[in-house]
This record gives C-alpha cells, sequence and structure tokens, in this order.
C-alpha cells in the first residue's frame, strides 16, 4: 500500500504556487464593497415574477415620518463595512411565525427608478449559492398615504417553514399622483425549530 | 477554532474588512493549491478559490461561530474546483510552475523517491477515490470532515481511502 507520508509528500512538493496572494486579495475585495449608485446594485429575478404574484397581506402600521431619504452607498462612511454581509443582527423567529418587516419610502432622485416593487427572499446555505426562495410584487394601495413624503411601513409576513438563514430585501419604485417613489427594506431572519 | 479565529470571525460578521482579509491571508495559500490539485490548472484554480472566498464571506452570516473554519471554507472550495475544472484549463498569467523541471536538484532527488510517478498515479484515480486522498493528505481533513465536505458518510471514505492507496501500490508495482 501506498505510503501514507508519501502521498503527502508528492502533493505537497507538486502544488507549489508562485501566484501572488496580494493579487487575488485585489480581484476578490472590490467584490465585496458595494457597487456604487445603489439602483445598479439590484439582483432579482424578473422572469419569475409573474409566477410569484402575490397581494402583500397586510400593513401593520403606515407611519408618516418626515425620514430622509437614504444617502447613496458612495456618499455614506458607514458603508464601508461589506454590503454582503447583514447590517444588523439576524431577526430570530419560528417557522411560520410573524416578522415585521420595515420598508422605507421615499420621492426618487432625478433619474433613480428602481423598476416593479419587489420582494425578494434569498436562502443562504453555508456551501451554497443564496437560493431565491421566493419573490413577490408588491401590492401597494397602502402608498396613497405617502403623499410626497418620506415614511416607513411595516409589513407582516409569514416565517418560512423550513429552518435556516434568510435574506429579505426589498426595493423598487411606484409612481402615484405624477410623484415617482423609491421604496427599500432589508432584513436577516434565521428560522430555528424548537 | 481557537480563540484567535473566532475573534476573526466576529469581527468578519461585523463587516470589518481587515479581519476578511487576515481570514483570506490565513488560507490562501492551502486553498489555492487544493484547487490546482483538484482543477491541475493554476487559472482555473486562482479563479476558483476567488469565487470561493466571495461565496464564504458573503455566507458568513451563516457560518456557525465556534466551529473550525477550514472544513466549511475547504467544501467551498472543492466544489468551486469542481465547477472550474468542468469549464476547462485556462491560460496563467503569472509564472507557471513547472514541476518537470528536471535540472533542479531537488526535484532530482525527489524524483529518485519516486514522488513524481506517485503523483501521477494519485492523478489518474479517478474523483471519487482522488477527492478524498486531496482531503486527507493534503488538506489534513479529518475523515469524518472529508465526509461531510464530499458528502459522504465516514465509512464510505475510509473505504475509498483504503482502495485508493491500494490501487496506487499496485499502480507504482507495475
Amino acid at each position: 500500500m501506498a505510503d501514507e507520508k508519501r502521498i503527502k509528500e508528492a502533493l505537497e512538493i507538486n502544488s507549489r504556487w508562485s501566484g501572488s496572494a496580494d493579487q487575488l486579495w485585489a480581484r476578490i475585495s472590490p467584490r465585496l464593497r458595494p457597487k456604487g449608485p445603489w439602483r445598479q446594485q439590484r439582483q432579482f429575478w424578473l422572469g419569475t415574477a409573474a409566477a410569484a404574484l402575490l397581494i402583500l397581506a397586510f400593513f401593520l402600521k403606515a407611519v408618516q415620518s418626515p425620514l430622509p431619504p437614504p444617502a447613496e452607498p458612495e456618499e455614506n462612511p458607514q458603508l464601508r463595512s461589506f454590503s454582503a454581509l447583514p447590517e444588523e443582527e439576524a431577526l430570530l423567529r419560528a417557522p411560520g411565525e410573524t416578522i415585521e418587516f420595515t420598508l422605507q419610502v421615499f420621492p426618487a432622485p432625478e433619474g433613480q427608478q428602481l423598476g416593479p416593487p419587489l420582494l425578494a427572499i434569498t436562502r443562504l446555505e453555508e456551501d451554497q449559492e443564496p437560493f431565491l426562495v421566493e419573490e413577490i410584487i408588491l401590492d401597494l394601495e397602502i402608498l396613497g398615504e405617502v403623499s410626497g413624503e418620506a415614511a416607513s411601513f411595516t409589513l407582516a409576513l409569514q416565517a418560512p417553514g423550513r429552518a435556516g438563514f434568510y435574506h429579505y430585501r426589498a426595493q423598487g419604485s411606484f409612481q402615484q399622483d405624477g410623484i415617482v417613489y423609491n421604496l427599500q427594506g432589508a432584513m436577516e431572519v434565521e428560522v430555528q425549530e424548537d | 477554532m481557537s480563540p484567535r479565529e473566532n475573534e476573526l470571525i466576529q469581527r468578519a460578521k461585523a463587516g470589518e474588512e481587515e479581519a476578511l482579509e487576515t481570514i483570506f491571508r490565513l488560507h490562501v495559500e492551502a486553498a489555492v493549491r487544493l484547487a490546482y490539485l483538484i482543477t491541475r490548472n493554476w487559472a482555473s484554480a486562482e479563479d476558483a478559490v476567488q469565487e470561493a472566498f466571495i461565496q464564504a464571506f458573503r455566507s458568513l452570516a451563516s457560518f456557525r461561530e465556534g466551529r473550525p473554519f477550514k472544513p466549511w471554507f475547504t467544501k467551498i472550495v472543492v466544489n468551486k474546483s469542481i465547477r472550474a475544472k468542468e469549464q476547462g484549463p485556462r491560460p496563467y498569467q503569472g509564472e507557471e510552475p513547472n514541476p518537470h523541471r528536471l535540472f533542479q536538484p531537488e526535484k532530482r532527488a525527489l524524483d529518485k523517491e519516486g514522488l513524481q510517478a506517485l503523483f501521477a498515479a494519485i492523478n489518474s484515480l479517478d474523483e471519487g477515490h482522488r477527492l478524498p486522498l486531496l482531503l486527507k493528505y493534503f488538506s489534513g481533513l479529518t475523515e469524518a470532515e472529508t465526509g461531510a465536505a464530499l458528502g459522504l458518510p465516514v465509512s464510505t471514505v475510509k473505504s475509498r481511502l483504503y482502495t485508493a492507496r491500494q490501487r496506487l501500490k499496485k499502480q507504482l508495482e507495475n
């Protein structure tokens, strides 16, 4: 039988890397940072939108508030941290439990329309590519209350039935009374079975 | 997991770029070399490792602290490398290491010991037997970790390692 030590040696001497870790890191690190204008970060699969059409169940509350429009990532020094990582601690929920998901709505800056308002739910597996679980077109009848100002809304959603780690992201544009609004929201949810 | 690695993971989860870069530097060389052993092409290996780090860092939120990072990351490297290999060999921009440069005294000595023949024999194994061998003897994973990385029961890993070593012996005897 082949000697284990010699197998290790054979693999060791035939895999010496002459490349540069610095160069490789230079290729990786930009892809972990925010990518310029927020509207360029959309990663929705529009082809599945029709099949996933869902009327939003209800809004728990619609709070009129003088929230300023969120800053663009490149203008916000706090976003030097990596956008791919969760910005906050994941919300812990049991399967099927209610999740409160906050949306921010604000008049769209000139030329920054984001397409249809969509909510994408992505499952994150330890060793897999992120998997799109569901994509929902938001029915935003409630947005008659926006009245030209920034506002935040809390949606009541149901946690997935399967334990795991999920990323929720909503964004899109809509027009009302001649004003174009953008909406956005993101959160991480960890579903744990008892 | 060591306290230092645990701390690094926590900082990386919080989005600290310096922690991510430290994790990258701790694991990059072993990852590229493993990817090369799987793909047998340096460009594919570097691409696979690049994609593996990006996926790992993006999925870090789902990584449970307290577990060792290496087996988890190795599984991602293996998957990316297999995919890169399926896409075929690619030209390498850097200096291609040439294991056949026999004018090197070190290589001559090693060849006397038959290590190049052994390496050729390892590469002639089918992937089902070669991959467990690489993870066990190059990456230093346990048989349980190797099984987890390849989606195999430990008993299967043990059996494949045994069979692989037997086949290598037979090839080297011929």
